[in-house]
């Protein structure tokens, strides 16, 4: 099957400042963008962004589309399928950028519920919100990304304040590649690359989304660190 | 008395494996219970009543493993030696995405093997701050390897021991400063209960791997200096 002409993406996290400037990148490049915000802080920033995009006017109607969901629930997922399906016939890229960073206070106990809400965002949320967008990938040009943070390395020797989130990351990266094993084969070009989020001003932030799209992009696929 | 150990999930398979040895050779166990209706543990400290202490125990609940801690407490006044054994596995563990991976599963997994290990290091503290040996011993396995995964499916087990893995290095960061070592040790393919019932199939007796396990754990080595995730075979693997 041809691929389509129309490239288009989902971006999840749209709502984060690093999100907000991969839709511009994207939008700029002439993709259709949904942007997908997870959780409830809303999209107020994405449209402006959008703007700086330097498309406008009838082109940003038709081709930025957004919607807010919570990754937690299965019905509001599915929700926010049938929002990118109602635009899109097709889905060549999807973008994971959503990631909850929390750490404990010096001499705090570890709260185990904490942990656990770290993982079903960072870990669990991805792998189901890429399982429910599949079947919409079938015909595009199969590409996944995720952005996550270089904290995540087992070799760095950093303190235990952040366990609950640098766990998390551990069990994204092992879904992801257990992911790749199985769509690799199946034409799919997986990308991990790595951020360190605590840096960055919002200058910056626009060379930083540049750089993690064109990574995305490139034909080698291999984990890669921005 | 050879000191005091806290195994968890000892009632079969290699936690039990465990517990037996460490008897034999001279140790106190708090041999932690997580059910009630198998007879291999009680028969087994039926045959060391001095020596093996029965501690109900489930990793999964704050409740429980604060309530364990505080009965080990009645019992004991220092742990030596820990041994975080319990896991479970998935009977959906064979599902790939796309075929409808259950989410369920992944939260149910996490919360034994990977967070188990947070509640057990916490709650005993007090007990293993005044130990002799301050030894923290995890049973990880092969498939917490990212660098090795191979598999394309086994998401929640995978997932949770990669997690695993990444909370004993940041544990490992924080309590070495403290006097502790840590053992990450993969076990090998063993004939235990995982799937519920004794696997006939697999390589390895969990007694045969429990006297490897035991001597890596209780001599002194590389290990004391870096932390690292040893097999039974006593090849190092990669995070
Ligand atoms: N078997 C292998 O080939 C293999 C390979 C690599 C690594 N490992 C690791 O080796 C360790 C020992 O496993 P095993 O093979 O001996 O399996 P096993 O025979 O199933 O023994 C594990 C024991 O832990 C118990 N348990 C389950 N949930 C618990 C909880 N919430 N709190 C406390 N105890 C709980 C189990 O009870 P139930 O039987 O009711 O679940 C069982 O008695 C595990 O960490 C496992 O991941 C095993």
């Amino acid at each position: 099957m041809a691929t389509p002409e129309k490239k288009t993406i989902v971006v999840i996290g749209a709502e984060h400042p690093l999100g907000e400037q991969m839709c511009a990148f994207w939008l700029a490049e002439g993709w259709t963008v949904f942007a997908a915000a997870a959780g409830t802080e809303g999209m107020e920033g994405v449209k402006p962004v959008a703007n700086t995009s330097g498309v406008g006017g009838e082109a940003l109607l038709s081709r930025f589309h957004e919607s807010t969901f919570n990754p937690l629930e299965a019905a509001s997922i599915e929700a926010m399928v049938l929002d990118v399906e109602s635009v899109m016939d097709h889905v060549d890229m999807i973008v994971h950028c959503a990631l909850r960073c929390e750490a404990m206070e010096p001499g705090e106990c570890i709260d185990s519920h904490q942990v656990m809400a770290l993982y079903t965002y960072n870990a669990v949320a991805p792998l189901r919100i890429t399982e429910a967008l599949l079947p919409l990938m079938e015909g595009g040009r199969r590409r996944i990304g995720f952005i996550t943070d270089s904290r995540g390395g087992m070799y760095e020797e950093v303190d235990g304040r952040h366990i609950g989130y640098d766990m998390s990351l551990a069990a994204l990266r092992m879904g992801v590649k257990n992911m790749s094993n199985a769509l690799g084969p199946e034409g799919f070009a997986i990308r991990t690359v790595m951020l360190d989020m605590q840096r960055g001003s919002d200058l910056e932030m626009n060379r930083r989304a540049q750089l993690v799209c064109q990574r995305l992009t490139e034909e080698r696929d291999e984990e890669g660190e921005v | 008395m050879k000191g005091t150990a806290l195994v968890t999930g000892a009632d079969r398979g290699l936690g039990l494996a465990f517990a037996s040895q460490l008897a034999s050779q001279g140790w106190r166990v708090l041999a932690g219970q997580y059910l009630l209706e198998w007879s291999e543990l009680l028969d087994l400290a039926r045959c060391h009543p001095k020596q093996i202490v029965l501690l109900p125990l489930d990793i999964s609940s704050d409740a429980s493993v604060r309530e364990a801690a505080r009965r080990a407490s009645k019992e004991v006044k220092a742990i030596d030696l820990v041994i975080h054994n319990a896991a479970v596995s998935s009977p959906f563990k064979d599902q790939e995405i796309g075929s409808g991976l259950n989410y369920k599963e992944m939260i149910r997994l996490y919360n034994v093997n990977a967070i188990g290990l947070l509640r057990v290091t916490e709650a005993f503290r007090s007990l293993t701050d005044v130990g002799g040996l301050k030894r923290q011993c995890i049973i990880s396995s092969e498939a917490g390897s990212i660098e090795r995964s191979h598999r394309k499916a086994w998401f929640s087990y995978c997932m949770s021991k990669a997690a695993l893995n990444m909370g004993v290095a940041r544990l490992y960061e924080e309590l070495r400063h403290e006097g502790y070592t840590y053992r990450l040790f993969h076990p090998g393919w063993m004939k235990t209960y995982m799937s519920g019932v004794r696997n006939d199939a697999a390589e390895l007796e969990p007694h045969e791997v429990a006297t490897m396990a035991l001597h890596y754990f209780l001599t002194s080595g590389e290990a004391d200096r870096r932390l690292m995730m040893s097999d039974w075979q006593g090849q190092v693997w990669p995070w």
